[in-house]
This record gives C-alpha cells, sequence and structure tokens, in this order.
C-alpha cells in the first residue's frame, strides 16, 4: 500500500495528520474495491437466468455485499419457479388421492373421532353403572343367572345383602353380580312394589 | 518536554494492546516500553532504550496475587527498572502496561510524577474501558489515581464487549477525554490475518498473495475489514496521539 510521502519540514501534527489521510485512504481504497467487485457481479446476475442468481445466493465464496445480495434476492420476487403438478407420472394413486383432499382433512377427521369415542365410553359408562343397590328381606330362594358366555349359574340371594340393580324394565329389574373368573352375572327379577320407584 | 503515555487497565481482555499498537500506528517512531508478564507485541523490533520505534518488553509477575505475595517492597523493586527507564525517556513513548500491573505502577508514578516532571518529562494516561463492571470500576480507579499528575487522561470505551454505558461512562471518566472504538465482527480468516500480523502488517498486506491464499472475494473482504479496524482504532487513540506528539 502506497504511502502519501512525509516532507522532512512537516511538524509532528503535520506527519501525525498524514498517516491518518494515508489510513482513510487505504480503508476507503479497500471498500471501493469490494463494493465495485460486487457490483459487477450483481450487473452481470441481473443480465442472466434466475437459477445462476439462486445460486449465487447460496454461494459463500460470492464477492456480494450484503446490499448487493438484497437487491439480487429482490430480483428473484416472483421468479420461483411454479410448483411441479403431481401427476400419474410423478406419484402414487395414494399420494394424488391425498393430494386432492380438502385442506387439513386429516386432523379434522381425527378430532371428531376422538370426540365420537369420548361420547361412546361416557355412554357405555352410564349404561354400566347401577342404578341403586336392592336389599331383600325373608327367605334366600335360588336365582338363574345368566353369565356372559350364555350358561346359567344357579346361586341363592340371600336377604339382607346388597344387590347390584342395573335396569328397571316395568316390574321387573336386572340385578348383576360379579363372578370371580367368569365375569358378570345377570339374572331378572320381579319386584315388588316397595322395591320399585 | 517530552512525553510519556501510559496506556493502562487492571482487567485483561478488554483491547488494551489493541490501543497500544493504534497509537504505534498513529506515531511510528515512539518507543514502546511493554510491562507485562508475557511479550505480547511481537510485531515491532525488540529495541534497547529509547529506540525509535522499537518495544523493551519487561517482565512482570503474572498475577496480582504473586505480586502482593512478593511484598510491597519486592514490588516496588520489581518497577524499578520501568521507573529507570521512564527517567531516560527522550522523546514521544509510550507504556504498554499490562493487567494487575496498572494500580501499581501508577500508585509509584504519583510519588515519581514531580521528579519526571522536573528531569523534562510530562505524563499522560489512557485507559481503556469496556461493558464489564470490572473493567469500568478499575478504569475509574487508575484515572482517579491519575488525577493530579497526568498532563492529559483519555479514556477508550471500547465496544468488544457490548456496548459501553454512557450514564456509567461518563461517571468514570469525569473530566478525561472520551473516544470509542466501535465493535467488528470479523471472519475467522480475517481474525487469522490480523493476528498474524497485527495492525502494524495491516498496511503490509498484498493483495496479489491474499487472493492466491484465498479468493478475489475473501482477500476482498480481508483488506476491507482489516483496513478499517485499523482506522477504527487509530481514530479512537487520535485526541492521545495528537498530544503526545505535541509536546
Amino acid at each position: 500500500m502506497a504511502r502519501s510521502p512525509q516532507p522532512s519540514t512537516a511538524s509532528p501534527r503535520q506527519r501525525l495528520e498524514l498517516r491518518y489521510r494515508d489510513a482513510s485512504r487505504v480503508a476507503e481504497e479497500a471498500n471501493a474495491h469490494v463494493v465495485g467487485m460486487s457490483e459487477r457481479q450483481l450487473a452481470g446476475l441481473l443480465r442472466g437466468k434466475p437459477a445462476a442468481r439462486f445460486a449465487a445466493l447460496g454461494d459463500p465464496t460470492s464477492p456480494l455485499t450484503p446490499e448487493d445480495r438484497a437487491k439480487l434476492l429482490q430480483s428473484l420476487e416472483g421468479q420461483v419457479p411454479p410448483a411441479r403438478p403431481i401427476t400419474a407420472g410423478t406419484a402414487s394413486r395414494l399420494a394424488i388421492w391425498r393430494s386432492r383432499l380438502p385442506y387439513q382433512v386429516v386432523p379434522w377427521t381425527v378430532r371428531g373421532l376422538s370426540v365420537l369415542a369420548v361420547i361412546g365410553l361416557g355412554l357405555l359408562a352410564w349404561h354400566r353403572t347401577p342404578e341403586r343397590w336392592l336389599t331383600f328381606t325373608g327367605a334366600a330362594f335360588i336365582g338363574h343367572w345368566r353369565l356372559p358366555d350364555g350358561s346359567i349359574l344357579d346361586r341363592a340371594l340371600v336377604p339382607n345383602e346388597r344387590y347390584a340393580l342395573v335396569r328397571e324394565e316395568g316390574e321387573a329389574g336386572l340385578l348383576r353380580l360379579w363372578v370371580p373368573g367368569r365375569g358378570y352375572a345377570e339374572l331378572w327379577l320381579s319386584l315388588g312394589p316397595q322395591d320399585r320407584r | 518536554m517530552a512525553r510519556i503515555l501510559l496506556v493502562g487497565q487492571e482487567t485483561g481482555g478488554i483491547g488494551k494492546s489493541t490501543v497500544v499498537r493504534g497509537l504505534a500506528e498513529a506515531v511510528p517512531d515512539a518507543p514502546i516500553l511493554e510491562i507485562e508478564s508475557v511479550h505480547r507485541l511481537t510485531e515491532f523490533k525488540t529495541g534497547k532504550a529509547n529506540q525509535p520505534g522499537g518495544v523493551r518488553h519487561f517482565e512482570m509477575r503474572a498475577t496480582r496475587e504473586a505480586i502482593e505475595a512478593s511484598g510491597g517492597k519486592a514490588a516496588r523493586a520489581e518497577l524499578d527498572p520501568v521507573i529507570n527507564a521512564l527517567y531516560a525517556v527522550t522523546a514521544a513513548s509510550l507504556v504498554d502496561i499490562g493487567a494487575n500491573t496498572s494500580a501499581s505502577l501508577l500508585g509509584i508514578l504519583k510519588d515519581e510524577a514531580p521528579a519526571l516532571r522536573d528531569a523534562g518529562i510530562e505524563l499522560g494516561l489512557v485507559v481503556v474501558v469496556a461493558a464489564e463492571a470490572g473493567a469500568l470500576a478499575d478504569g475509574g480507579k487508575l484515572l482517579h489515581v491519575a488525577k493530579d499528575w497526568a498532563g492529559a487522561r483519555f479514556v477508550v470505551a471500547n465496544a468488544v464487549r457490548g456496548a459501553v454505558d454512557p450514564v456509567l461512562l461518563k461517571r468514570v471518566a469525569g473530566d478525561a477525554v472520551v473516544t470509542h472504538l466501535r465493535h467488528f465482527d470479523l471472519e475467522d480468516k480475517t481474525r487469522e490475518v490480523l493476528a498474524a500480523g497485527q495492525l502494524r502488517g495491516i498496511a503490509k498486506l498484498d493483495r496479489t498473495s491474499l487472493t492466491k491464499e484465498t479468493s478475489p472475494a475473501v482477500a476482498g473482504r480481508i483488506l476491507r475489514d482489516l483496513t478499517a479496524f485499523r482506522l477504527a482504532v487509530m481514530e479512537a487513540v487520535k485526541p492521545a496521539a495528537l498530544w503526545l506528539v505535541e509536546g
């Protein structure tokens, strides 16, 4: 880097100011060189095709300054190639079918099914919950309980023991009893007036 | 009257040596006394006393603890060669005072300044501060110690660790002349080139060689960034450099 000649008669202050002018000039020249190189590159790219401009934006060794990079980016607005259409030649039948579905149909379907499942489980729980407990007085008697596999289990209904009344239909009531290893046994029974609701 | 510009800061790593190097670019003939645990200003020729543009290294203990452990007298004796070198100064000179040494040396100079003045030597002080509580507090102390005997006091606020709070800076600097050095975010390769030659090497950089080593674009950016950095450092020390040469 060339330096300004320093006259021997100059004062220390003048010599110092000269050094500052030199440093400033050198910095300006270096900056102008970078700016000029960038401008030339930008001009060439703007004359070329969009593909070359896209490539220059991704090139880490490109001499473009941030300002010129922004100009280049601006020049590419609206130049993005259209998305490739999905055809039988480029995608599977499933992909084509999915591409034609309305926007967000899958997540909305999942949400709908989730709501239905929650409602169904709620109804099942309500259906399975006993209405109240029933207790008998008087003598014990044998009841013919129907097990889940359709077989009949004879078991006595004992006075003062609590039985779950699942449902009432007219004068009859459905009792339920847990049989370990076999499941819930059910028994239809005529209810006396005092047992009805 | 010969002037000596002391550059100090107790906290390390905030750009004190950069400021010394900037002063050396502004006043290249000024001999440099480097008071450091390790010789850092290696880009300058190692000189004898008062050799224009040369650097003379005075080795110090590395830490404040080591200095204190040596006892007050031993610490004072360690700085005797420096004091003697200051008395021998005949032209505008720079003193780079390493971290952990500034407070000790300025404390001694408080007593020596009148005698130095009688010997035709005037002292000035440049304190480098950054956005760090320790550096600001230490900077304030150093400026305060030198208030009565320094011919001029300067503060370079280095944004290397972010912008320095202007209110704190004003409180620390008082009536000292304040300048700012902006932060430079240099690329790795640029840092490498700077580390190899420091500010003195920037003026000697050759575009053709750099281009061969890297690429035209990278070489251009290295030269642009480093010449801008050199200019910014020189601008930050300009008031102090002017004071130094006008003695």
